[in-house]
């Protein structure tokens, strides 16, 4: 068995990683904006975003009879890896988001009219799957698609819907069959986020940044709208969401703040010794080290299954749910080594306070981690889809 | 990358677990451990003979040649069954230290035939005092050298024919690392099995004043001491697969019984809190096996492996004992009858948790390469 990336891999790996030291070098007092989950403005992430398309790295590995850099999944990892290392706003670009639905059932002029935009840039979607009433379950979606015309009228309530103040296009769910099981009557929309009748409303999220509820009130649109066939969203949702991210944002994500950690416990002294010298310290330190090489290698093992044609949404499941509580651990044990040094709180990109340890980062880490295990499928869900799925244990009675 | 394992991989797998099967009675693993030899002989033969116990040995040693991860699916299965064999320190660390020495071959000849038994007497470093396994010190005398002390905690010892004794303290010296390759019927050496958790008939062996002739130490030369320490990576890698085979075996039991067993009218696998129990264990088990053939392909092409290896045995370690933990909270009441096989694989993985170094003593390993 071999886990390494392939030499042209970690070539790409290099390139994107001195792209971003190049874009990165962030005047904080310029381009911080705590309103958004990058926690950078919106013309700061716009600039970052064209360049990185410029430059080839958005839709890497999507298919290039569609326009796609045709390369295997393993260099949008490698990218996945790098920017989320490097607290980069490229993350929930349109490539990460809504490319996979696209991809696999967009028509030919929906395919043409948005995969270029994805890959240079020049464009922003959100998701608006879930709704107040229905979080992990499809089956309680209640926002309907109305016949109207040759096309449909949305009416209903999208939440929890990360940039949505910044995209120019939603992918969203709604019902277009009532009276059948949801399974047979949801369809998937792409929606213009200027269209009449649709109102957002940014609400906080406990880290400051917000997230967006978007209101429906029949927002008509045409029959090209529709992406994918007509009451098949829920099989195209499921897919969308199986294998969404497989972890290896996460892994990034842990490894800057790993990175951080252990260089405030070498710098710091305390009662006359290094608390890099401290033997509790030195135990969960590399507990946590060792835990993270088990995360990349289950981001690396979904990136080949994907890559070597099989099935990955077990190996999506496992890693996320290993990745998104390993960053929880992290934020903990930081939590508890810095002290109360470590509960104080700094914005990321934000002007920080001098009573702060580790650039404030552990204190923001502790709030932000909370949703990892919640977005994208809860833990819960994705759990019982390795169940399911990858031991074969029966469904619970109805 | 490639995580596919080789046409030969499953190939082994497949052989042992055909040459196992019906090999494992949960019912007279208490009897069949109690006595000597401990284990199987036949079977142990048939797995030297076969060629299946000396993959990862290089055909001119006299091992059936491949590398070492093809030597991992062997035991693997081997713990899977689950069968004891004195493989781990009488094969993986005798034979690594007897080729790494790259002394005098036919002690390794030898051994990879089943002509002789090899146990390792394995000194830890001096600076723990007053535990047993720490205090066998060698002296140089008129011929040859004398040694003095116990060496603890030694698997299938008592059954040996050669007792292999390594003195890490005394490497690097003018003299290199001495090797003593020790008769077990030597006058001085006396065993005393230890009633350890995991049957594998360890022994205290005590050495009070034996004498070991010049033609039976092995003095490396230079006083590099690279071939020990790839030794005990081997080593400890294996000790690490034989527990991902453990764990694995024991999820799977856990598997099978959670769809046939009902209760409340219905399998209990259909319930969410037996089902992310096991989620959480395939978790486990996928990360405790990639951990161990990273670190062997990292050993096998002869890549640093210290950092790999001690992090993959402390994660595989805790891993592995969770999820035979967790097979037997799954497999209720009847999974703690000795008749059934669930606690094998539990007391497995708990006897080797300390082999060749805890989860502590990795985890400090990992800190030294992080912190200082």
């Amino acid at each position: 068995m071999d886990f390494r990336f392939a030499p042209e891999v970690e070539a790409f790996r290099h390139e994107v990683r001195s792209f971003l030291d190049e874009v990165m070098a962030v005047d904080a007092a310029t381009c911080g904006d705590d309103g958004d989950l990058t926690g950078l403005n919106e013309d700061f992430e716009a600039s970052v975003l064209r360049q990185a398309g410029s430059r080839g790295f958005l839709g890497v590995s999507l298919p290039a009879e569609l326009g796609g850099g045709g390369r295997p999944s393993a260099f949008q990892a490698a990218f996945n890896l790098e920017v989320a290392t490097a607290d980069a706003p490229l993350i929930d670009t349109a490539v990460t988001l809504t490319a996979q639905p696209l991809v696999a059932w967009g028509s030919p002029e929906q395919q043409a009219y948005f995969l270029p935009k994805f890959m240079s840039g020049e464009l922003l979607t959100c998701i608006a799957y879930s709704e107040p009433g229905a979080g992990s379950d499809l089956g309680a979606l209640a926002m309907v698609a109305e016949p109207d015309g040759d096309g449909f009228a949305l009416s209903g309530v999208k939440s929890l819907v990360t940039g949505s103040h910044k995209a120019q296009w939603c992918c969203t769910i709604a019902r277009t069959t009532p009276d059948v099981p949801a399974k047979n009557g949801l369809s998937m929309f792409l929606v213009d986020m200027r269209s009449e009748g649709l109102t957002l409303r940014r609400r906080r999220t406990m880290n400051h940044w917000t997230l967006g509820e978007l209101v429906f009130d029949r927002v008509r649109v045409g029959p090209d709208a529709l992406l994918g066939r007509r009451d098949n969203g829920w099989r195209q949702l499921g897919a969308a969401v199986a294998t969404e991210g497989g972890g290896m944002f996460h892994v990034g994500m842990a490894r800057h703040v790993l990175d951080v950690l252990i260089a405030y416990v070498r710098d710091t002294v305390e009662g006359g010794q290094r608390l890099a010298d401290d033997p509790v310290v030195r135990d969960r330190i590399a507990e946590l080290w060792i835990e993270l090489e088990v995360a990349e290698r289950l981001a690396r093992r979904f990136v080949w299954t994907v890559d070597s044609g099989q099935d990955g949404t077990v190996a999506a499941s496992m890693a996320k749910v290993y990745a998104t509580e390993l960053l929880q651990r992290l934020a903990r044990t930081a939590t508890d080594i810095a002290g109360m040094q470590g509960s104080v709180y700094r914005p990321l990109f934000g002007s920080g306070s001098s009573a702060s340890v580790g650039d404030g980062r552990f204190a923001w880490e502790y709030l932000e981690r909370v949703h990892g295990s919640l977005g994208g499928g809860t833990n819960e869900v994705k759990r019982t889809i390795i169940a399911r799925a990858g031991l074969a244990l029966p469904r619970e009675k109805a | 990358m490639d995580l596919s394992l080789s046409t030969r991989q499953v190939a082994l797998a497949e052989t042992v677990r055909v040459l196992c099967e019906g090999r494992s009675d949960p019912g007279s693993w208490e009897s069949v451990t109690s006595q000597e030899p401990g284990y199987d002989r036949a079977l142990w033969s048939e797995l030297l003979r076969s060629g299946l116990a000396t993959a990862g040995f290089s055909e001119g040693v006299g091992g059936s040649g491949g590398d070492l991860s093809d030597l991992a699916v062997v035991i693997e299965g081997l713990a899977r069954v689950p069968v004891p064999t004195p493989i781990l320190n009488g094969l993986v660390l005798s034979g690594q230290l007897l080729a790494g020495s790259g002394q005098d071959r036919s002690w390794l000849a030898d051994l990879l035939a089943g002509r002789r038994r090899f146990a390792t007497c394995m000194v830890e470093p001096a600076e723990e005092p007053g535990r047993p396994g720490l205090s066998a010190t060698p002296a140089r005398v008129a011929g040859g050298w004398t040694l003095e002390g116990i060496v603890g905690f030694v698997p299938y010892a008592a059954s040996a024919d050669e007792l292999l004794v390594v003195v890490p303290g005394a490497t690097g010296g003018e003299e290199g690392a001495p090797l003593f390759v020790v008769e077990a019927d030597t006058n001085g050496v006396t065993m005393e099995v230890v009633p350890t958790v995991g049957g594998d008939r360890r022994c205290h062996v005590r050495f009070s004043s034996v004498v070991v002739p010049a033609s039976r130490v092995l003095t490396p030369t230079s006083g590099s001491t690279g071939w020990l320490f790839r030794a005990l990576d081997v080593a400890r890698v294996m000790v690490a697969a034989d527990m991902v085979g453990a764990a694995a075996a024991s999820l799977d039991h856990a598997t099978a019984w959670a769809k046939s067993r009902e209760q409340f009218a219905t399998p209990i696998g259909s319930f969410q809190a037996i089902q992310h129990r096991l989620a959480d264990s395939l978790i486990d088990v996928t990360a405790a096996r990639d951990a161990v053939y990273d670190a062997l392909g990292r050993l096998d092409r002869h890549e640093p492996g210290g950092v790999a290896v001690a992090a993959a045995k402390a994660f595989v370690t805790d891993a592995c004992r969770r999820v035979t933990a967790s097979a037997h909270q799954v497999c209720g009441g009847e999974g703690i009858y000795a008749d059934q096989p669930v606690h094998l694989w539990h007391r497995r993985v708990a006897s080797l948790a300390p082999e060749l170094g805890t989860v502590r003593t990795d985890r400090e390993a990992v800190a030294a390469a992080l912190l200082d």
